[in-house]
């Protein structure tokens, strides 16, 4: 079946597409340069699975998103391959391209407000896509719309459409946002920090509500996120970005049990948690890089406080340890073991002052 | 008790109009509804509640941003007036800081970071004009940022450098509390753990006390010996910390507390992780 034959009758029901990226690696633009974001990605997500990508700021996660989308800036490009259901994206006409990824793949941002226009009411922003996208008239749009906006658990739908925006609370509006990704009956939905602003127990409901939503439908969830605990709870596999790079992908609750990676050890490490108070967080050194300003090697050795001399010349591959896949010099070392006495920190204040 | 308080609050109320339309019929929502509470000096209470909960107005009535509708603000024993005058609101500066959640958008971006702690150095004229510089410098090195940092713009630095200017900054003015609208939500999760030992550090090196507003458990626990809980306006549960976080009585501490996305087991987990107290600097402590 190929990803354009979207049947508007039955995509509801339909089984979702597998979205696979081989070697991903994108550049933006700057005046002549072209500079990378992100690096020779892998990422697989079944239908019906939800994989998180977990980072923090500059560590390439929205630029993933937006690969994956087609929603680049201007003078982008993309390398490698961007599979759906087998299909390259990337060697599509530019049209089909475009065409294909409106049609089978949703994305919900962090702050439902500043994507949705506060003049449009509910039924205009819900209706638009399935118009232009599939080619239903208003009436048959306004019935899958009211539909759709049941299925995310909003009460009153009828109601619902009428109101505009401000009119709804922060959770509501984000169901709206999810109802809105999917009335084009997507095959992969991409969640990018769509909870981070919302309150925790708005938060849990929306994060069940993606589960149900992909096992009922199918849906191939990438859950984006800065926060290693809520991945751990939502998805089946989490990947770990820094720089542009994943740095270690294992399965859901493995990252907690069996962190590899020296920077997924030390960011679960210098979390707050709610159980006890802690004497001293341990933190990790200096600021997070993108993948812009990394530097040679690996790109954390700079934080890194196991790094070796090869750390700061080469960049090691994405091996495979105990289950997951790890990118570091020292996976098979234990290191976790080894925390207690880190040797190699030094007081992070001045390296942290001097990167800006 | 034997400790003395910095901070009584005593039965806030805060309504606000509101007015649908132009023309429309106007409404009052009550934001908060008899709020009282406690902070000794050297202690640390935090607010913890959801959008809309009134926490934040109850940290803007404290220092002096918002009016309270009824109820009154004791700090150090004087009952700060509804309405300041510049005299009180000078007094009213020194006494307490504000640290807001966006950093960048706190500082001002015409100035560099050490103009901005120098303006409130000489303002308060806590040091005589030749030794402000000095202060900034020692201000400066208290919350770990380098010197050669001061002639910086809040925007070319990181949001935790930012932060920790920002705090530079509320320190500047001597205060006996800081109040924290949540200080580390717009930071990186490896930079969040800088700012919280820095905070903590504060808090035992100068006996500054905390008052926390914050949607985050686990950062309560971290920094907060006692917490109030709060819930469309009222506060639904208050105790120690350790009480209300482990053994949360009223259903609606319950559903915020499991809510929260914790890992079952990770106690044990990062406590192995954890080094000894004292082995490990990590700046902050600078």
């Amino acid at each position: 079946m190929t990803p354009v034959a979207v049947d508007s009758s039955n995509t509801t029901e339909r089984t979702g597409l597998s979205l696979s990226l081989e070697g991903v690696t994108t550049y933006l633009r700057f005046g002549r340069e072209l500079k990378s974001v992100i690096s020779r990605v892998d990422l697989r997500i079944e239908p019906g699975e939800i994989v998180g990508l977990v980072g923090e700021s500059g560590s390439g996660k929205s630029m993933t998103a937006r690969t994956i989308a087609g929603v680049l800036p201007r003078g982008a490009v993309t390398e490698g391959a961007l599979l759906l259901g087998g299909e390259n994206l990337l060697e599509m006409p530019r049209r089909r391209r475009r065409d294909v990824q409106a049609k089978e793949i949703g994305v919900i941002f962090q702050d439902p407000r500043a994507y949705i226009d506060p003049l449009w009411r509910v039924e205009v922003h819900m209706t638009e896509a399935m118009r232009v996208h599939l080619g239903l008239s208003r009436s048959e749009a306004r019935a899958r719309a009211i539909e759709l906006l049941d299925s995310v658990g909003i009460d009153q739908p009828e109601r619902r459409m009428r109101q505009f925006p401000d009119e709804l609370s922060g959770g509501m509006l984000q169901r709206v946002m999810i109802a809105g990704a999917l009335a084009v009956g997507p095959s992969v939905l991409l969640a990018d920090e769509a909870t981070t602003a919302l309150d925790v127990t708005t938060q849990a409901e929306i994060v069940k509500l993606l589960g149900d939503l992909s096992s009922r439908r199918g849906l191939s969830v990438l859950f984006i996120t800065h926060d290693l605990a809520l991945a751990d709870l939502v998805c089946s596999r989490v990947c770990v970005m820094y720089a542009g790079r994943i740095v270690e992908m294992r399965e859901g609750r493995q990252i907690f049990e069996n962190p590899m990676h020296p920077y997924t050890i030390d960011l679960l490490a210098a979390r707050p948690t709610i159980q006890h108070r802690v004497e001293r967080l341990p933190v990790i050194k200096g600021v997070p890089t993108s993948a812009m300003d990394a530097p040679s090697g690996c790109p954390f050795h700079p934080r890194c406080r196991f790094v070796l001399d090869e750390c700061r010349e080469a960049v090691p591959a994405l091996m495979p340890v105990r289950g997951g896949l790890v990118r570091c010099f020292r996976a098979n070392e234990e290191l976790r073991a080894q925390s207690g006495s880190p040797k190699g920190t030094l007081p992070d204040g001045e390296d942290d002052a001097l990167e800006s | 008790m034997g400790k003395t308080m910095l901070l009584k609050v005593e039965s806030l109320y805060k309504d606000f109009r509101l007015r649908s339309g132009l023309f429309g019929r106007s409404s009052r929502l009550q934001a908060v509804k008899d709020i009282s509470f406690l902070v000794p000096a050297s202690g640390s209470l935090a607010i913890v509640g959801e959008t809309g909960s009134g926490k934040t107005t109850v940290a803007r009535i404290v220092v002096g941003l918002e009016r309270a509708s009824s109820g009154t603000v004791e700090a150090d024993g004087v009952v700060l007036s509804p309405q300041p005058g510049p005299d009180e609101r000078r007094r009213r500066a020194r006494m307490m800081q504000m640290v807001f959640q966006n950093p960048v958008m706190s500082l001002d971006p015409h100035q560099s970071i050490g103009a901005a702690i120098f303006e409130v150095v000489s303002f308060h004229g806590l040091r005589p004009p030749s030794e402000c510089d000095a202060r900034v410098r020692e201000l400066l090195n208290a919350v770990g940022l380098d010197l050669r940092l001061a002639k910086s713009r809040p925007q070319s630095l990181s949001g935790g450098q930012c932060q920790r200017a920002a705090i530079a900054r509320s320190l500047a003015a001597e205060p006996e509390l800081l109040v924290l609208d949540e200080p580390v939500s717009a930071l990186d999760v490896s930079t969040q753990a800088q700012i919280l030992n820095l905070l903590a550090d504060l808090k035992a090196r100068l006996g500054i006390s905390l008052l926390t507003i914050s949607h985050d458990l686990a950062l309560v626990r971290q920094l907060a010996d006692d917490v109030i809980v709060m819930c469309k306006g009222e506060m639904v549960e208050a105790g120690s910390v350790d009480d209300v976080l482990s053994r949360p009585q009223h259903a609606y501490t319950r559903r915020l507390v499991d809510a929260v996305p914790e890992i079952m087991g990770r106690a044990a987990a990062s406590s192995a992780s954890v080094p000894e107290s004292g082995a490990r600097r990590d700046g902050d402590a600078r």
